[in-house]
């Protein structure tokens, strides 16, 4: 039950207690500064480098005087017949003066594009008020936690629903009001026109207010607040708007049921009709309620411990995939995105020896962040390594060089860009082909952070899964084989037989490899043997260290 | 008692560099502040590479001769012959469309981009045109995103100099807070070397965590002269660092860390601006060298110098400080 | 052990007009005494400690620590002290272990993480090395600073206000443990406001008043020119024969 009466009063004291002594001056500044500019001056006319006619390079004496010299734009002229333009797209203002030239146009040009409606000015505003509510969201809830006053305000005579609604509803309301009266300043300077679209402001306002509170229910001080808000609210804002946008192209009108999305649509005037508008409502309340619940149900646990702040075992997934995925299978991207050019250009070599050495600086400092010496990281047994497992390693390296075409046996799906990101990612398990010196960086780092920093954190079973997933998600067979070898390794020896058996993979020269399937998965199963082989209990290695 | 030797300054300098380097690299936020940027740039760029993807994908072109299809099959173009390619274009069997009308030939393109302009320029060539474009031919960098790869990787440089800051003030207002300062203060050591240590921490992690950062986007976009960043970064990192402890020795405990880290912020952004009104200066100085290496003017012996004459100041002033 | 004579220290005020911290002390620590450095707050008591540990440097007077001149060669006077901070200044993020070995490391202590190891199982924070100080209880981290300060045998200590914030029975261990430190033939220099541990620990004092000595001497001598039976009522008294500022 929500008495209205407590949800002011919670309102009111937030009010108070943020915008006490200097701080409605700095919001108001703030405010000023940012919406002011945002929403109700005219916008200086200006034009970007693409809508002026200008090129770098030699160009002829009969265009001199109508396209401008720039020796640092990025389009570069050359020759007189034919005029040779380099670049990959003709910016029509430059066009029209080349279709001038004696004889043309030889090719008329119509470019009949798919159109993507720009928002107004309202989005900018209903954007930069996000930020401005940055400061006074934090010092709401995260300031009241390290001043000590949310313990206090907890024990008094309010639901926990009501607090999150109060602090909710203030600062909401602050936003609204002074987007609204921005935009009824651009109203009176004549910048931007009244009209529903308005409406898309309190939306936006309300959402933001929700998600902010949400994003600091739990941090510990003001800076951890401000920390956690700053970083997340403008991506998921701009991450729900773009699924609101895409929405929208794909039936207009759809986007409005993205929570805040579908407020910032609005607000960019991207919305037309009663349907729309009331599906954003719709969308943005139900939104609110939903985050100011769960603001609801963490100020239920306050005082209770909170999880450790060390990284789950799923964040060492996230962080392995995005440390090897972007720099190896990034650069495909480009070239399925109809710039071949640029995918060509980009050094795959660079990509592996990139991801290697963030795999290895990820394990450094997680090592570092749980105080371990440098021996833990390299996973040593206390015992000692016998003599005997250095050349059994590099045996088992061997053994693994020789099982390329074991992935030529499994089927693979019938498609251009799984198959161009698999190419690349073929550098988890073979990074040979990357030339040696980023074979051993990605070796040597994919150890540390898998043999090394999560078999000792994780188990060796985890530990070998993630591999798998991080580093051969595309050839998920060979990889287990492969990670189930180098476990075995490094539970006997830790990182340092693992690199060996790795690095004589690696370097194993391409001539040694078994061209048959078959054969190929014997050398898998011939290494996985002699890793375990005088085990005292060969499936020791599943449990934790 | 005390039959201890102190060891030489350079290994005492080493040891405390570590141990300020691992207190920072410990907290959370800063790691995270480090690790953030890079990232969010990597997945902005290939979210944008994947949205364009889905725009860009298709290669697919209707023409009305056969030699014109084999010449644009051979340039990547999935080109084939049609009665009437402007009818196959209207109905959505194609994305590009070639074919003469009554005033001459037509090129009909859903969107522009790399393969419409192999289509254009083919076309143009056959027909004898006064003017065609061309794919820059690109050998290793990419002068063509020099421009854009610069100003990119200048943000987070701008980044890392306004992290410098922040690590050097901030860093030292905690420890003048907490009194492991004074502890430290009181080994046998010259004052100097407290502050050394601290610089060269915030040094190490911030030119590491710009390096990574440059190397990602590097593998993902191409960075126009990628090492030549490192250094400038690295430099400028460690120069900022420098201001702000230097700045912060100088208020010591009269002050709180707003005042020291708003002129520290103040100053590294004046440098900046200088650097990329005036090149031929900036690239001669630390900070400023970010917004000269952006205008393309690759950085002098002169910032290194600069750089370490500023660490010497910084460590002069904290050395004052104590007295 | 250590000499310190005319020590004079002043400080401008941001509101305007210099600021005396201390104003021509003198006093001199054998080995094997606690001296205990009294006076209210404000007095001047850190501000001499910090000068006697070579952080601040006086405008004028001399510090000798045996036979070095602590303020031509503070390197060389720092070796054969340790000062610890009324904050205990230990950083955050460092474990106990980490904290206690670095200092020993930098002053060239051989073995230093095995002598670390050593001195705080002694000091009974053996459960704890592995423990990030920022976790540590207060008694506990009172204990990791005392092993810091002990890690290369130091002749002098001075020890801002040990014992404060800690309750009955870390107070005990602490004052225990500077006790059995004197008894190693150590100079003990003991800033404090708790009259209590002075009587229970120091054998002569000083009590310091708006940086000038206003008495010194045993600990029956202060009761006696403070005509007082009670440390703490002869401390009240010598104040107040003090002229009003």
């Amino acid at each position: 039950m929500i008495r209205p009466a407590r949800v002011f009063a919670v309102a009111r004291r937030d009010l108070k207690v943020v915008l006490a002594g200097k701080g409605s001056w700095r919001l108001g500044l703030t405010a000023l500064a940012l919406l002011l500019p945002a929403g109700a001056l005219p916008l200086p006319e200006f034009k970007t480098p693409l809508e002026i006619a200008q090129a770098a390079g030699d160009i002829p004496p009969s265009l001199a005087d109508r396209i401008q010299h720039n020796p640092r734009f990025g389009l570069r002229m050359e020759g007189e017949a034919p005029v040779l333009v380099h670049t990959s797209r003709v910016p029509p203002p430059l066009r029209e003066v080349l279709d001038t030239l004696p004889g043309e146009p030889t090719v008329r040009f119509d470019l009949r594009a798919t159109e993507f409606p720009v928002p107004q000015r309202g989005l900018l505003l209903a954007l930069l008020s996000l930020s401005l509510l940055t400061g006074p969201l934090t010092e709401s809830l995260a300031g009241e936690r390290s001043r000590k006053t949310l313990l206090s305000l907890l024990t008094a005579s309010i639901s926990r629903g009501e607090l999150a609604l109060g602090k909710w509803l203030a600062w909401a309301g602050v936003s609204s009001v002074m987007t609204l009266a921005v935009a009824l300043s651009g109203r009176v300077t004549g910048a931007m026109p009244l009209g529903l679209w308005c409406l898309g402001l309190p939306l936006a306002s309300g959402m933001a207010a929700a998600l902010g509170l949400w994003l600091g229910r739990d941090a510990e001080d003001e800076v951890d607040g401000a920390a956690r808000t700053l970083r997340a609210l403008p991506v998921i804002a701009l991450g729900l708007f773009g699924a609101a946008y895409g929405l929208n192209m794909v039936s207009p009108g759809l986007g409005a049921v993205v929570p805040l999305g579908g407020a910032l649509l609005l607000a960019g005037g991207l919305l037309t009709g009663v349907t729309p508008v009331i599906g954003a409502v719709l969308s943005t309340a139900f939104g609110v309620g939903a985050l100011v619940w769960g603001v609801a149900r963490a100020l239920d646990a306050e005082g209770d411990p909170r999880p450790s702040p060390a990284l789950s075992e799923l964040s060492h997934l996230g962080v392995g995939a995005a440390v090897w995925w972007l720099p190896v299978a990034g650069p495909a991207a480009w070239a399925l995105a109809g710039n071949p050019d640029l995918g060509q250009s980009l050094s795959p070599a660079a990509g592996v020896a990139v991801g290697g050495a963030l795999f290895g600086l990820y394990a450094l400092v997680e090592a570092l962040r749980r105080h371990w010496s440098l021996a833990e990281l390299l996973n040593l047994p206390t015992e000692g390594v016998r003599s005997l497992y250095f050349p059994r390693a590099a045996l088992v390296g061997v053994a693994l060089s020789l099982s390329a075409a074991a992935t030529a046996a499994l089927p693979f799906p019938d498609n251009g860009w799984l198959y161009a990101i698999r190419l690349r990612l073929s550098a988890g398990l073979d990074p040979g082909w990357a030339g040696w010196i980023p074979a051993i960086v990605a070796v040597a780092g994919q150890e540390l952070m898998f043999r090394g920093l999560l078999q000792r954190a994780v188990g060796p079973l985890r530990a070998g899964l993630f591999f798998v997933l991080v580093c051969s998600p595309l050839d998920p067979l060979r990889g287990a084989a492969a990670a189930a070898a180098l476990a075995l390794l490094a539970q006997r020896g830790g990182v340092p037989l693992a690199l060996i058996a790795r690095l004589a993979w690696a370097l194993a020269p391409e001539s040694l490899s078994i061209a048959s399937p078959g054969g190929a998965w014997v050398a898998l199963a011939v290494a996985v043997g002699a890793a375990a082989l005088g085990a005292e209990r060969p499936l020791g290695f599943l449990g934790r260290r | 008692m005390n039959t201890a030797v102190s060891p030489p300054l350079v290994k005492a300098w080493g040891l405390l560099t570590m141990s300020v380097l691992t207190r920072t690299l410990r907290e959370g936020l800063v790691l995270r502040a480090l690790i953030w940027p890079a990232l969010i740039i990597a997945l902005t760029l290939l979210i944008s590479a994947t949205f364009v993807a889905g725009l860009y994908a298709s290669k697919s072109a209707a023409v009305p001769e056969v030699a014109l299809a084999e010449v644009l099959v051979a340039k990547g173009l999935d080109a084939r012959v049609y009665a009437d390619p402007e009818a196959a274009f209207v109905s959505g069997e194609v994305d590009r469309a070639a074919f003469e009308d009554a005033e001459g030939w037509v090129l009909l393109a859903r969107f522009d981009g790399a393969y419409t302009t192999i289509m254009e320029s083919e076309l143009r060539a056959r027909l004898g045109a006064a003017w065609r474009p061309m794919i820059i031919p690109r050998a290793g960098r990419n002068a063509a995103l020099g421009p854009t790869t610069r100003l990119l990787v200048g943000l987070l440089a701008v980044l890392f100099v306004l992290y410098g800051v922040v690590f050097g003030a901030g860093g030292l207002s905690r420890d003048l807070q907490d009194g492991s300062l004074d502890a430290e203060r009181a080994l046998p050591l010259p004052s100097w070397v407290h502050a050394a240590a601290r610089l060269s921490a915030a040094g190490v992690a911030l030119s590491v965590a710009f390096a990574a950062s440059v190397g990602l986007i590097h593998t993902i976009l191409g960075v126009n002269a990628p090492f030549a960043w490192c250094v400038v970064g690295g430099l400028s990192g460690l120069g900022g660092a420098a201001m702000g402890l230097g700045l912060m020795a100088r208020a010591g405990r009269a002050e709180s860390l707003s005042g020291p880290l708003s002129r520290g912020l103040v100053a590294v952004t004046g440098l900046m601006a200088l650097g990329y009104s005036a090149p031929t200066i900036g690239r001669q100085l630390p900070v400023a060298s970010v917004g000269a290496l952006v205008r393309g003017d690759l950085p002098g012996v002169g910032a290194a110098l600069t750089t370490l004459l500023l660490c010497a100041l910084a460590a002069w002033m904290f050395d004052r400080s104590a007295r | 052990m250590l000499r310190a004579m005319n020590l004079v220290k002043s400080f401008h005020d941001p509101a305007g007009g210099v600021v005396h911290a201390v104003a021509g002390l003198s006093l001199a620590v054998e080995p094997g005494v606690i001296y205990g450095l009294l006076g209210p707050n404000g007095a001047g008591k850190t501000t001499t400690l910090r000068i006697l540990a070579t952080l601040t440097r006086p405008d004028a007077g001399e510090v000798h620590i045996g036979d070095i001149d602590a303020l031509r060669h503070p390197v060389e006077a720092r070796a054969r002290m340790a000062y610890v901070p009324a904050e205990g200044g230990l950083p955050a993020r460092l474990s106990a272990l980490e904290a206690v070995t670095l200092f020993g490391e930098v002053q060239g202590v051989p073995k230093a993480k095995d002598r670390a190891m050593e001195l705080l199982h002694s000091l009974g924070a053996g459960a704890y090395v592995g423990r990030e100080c920022a976790q540590l209880s207060t008694g506990m981290k009172r204990r990791v600073v005392l092993a810091r300060a002990l890690m290369h045998d130091p002749g002098l200590l001075l020890l801002d206000e040990p014992t404060d914030g800690l309750d009955v029975q870390g107070r005990l261990d602490v004052l225990q443990l500077i006790q059995s430190l004197a008894a190693e033939r150590r100079a003990v220099v003991l800033s404090s406001h708790i009259m209590g541990e002075v009587e229970r620990v120091c054998q002569r004092a000083c009590i310091i008043h708006r940086g000038l000595k206003i008495a010194e001497g045993s600990l029956d001598e202060l009761r006696a020119l403070g005509g007082a039976e009670a440390l703490d009522d002869a401390f009240v008294a010598l104040l107040n024969a003090e002229p009003k500022p």
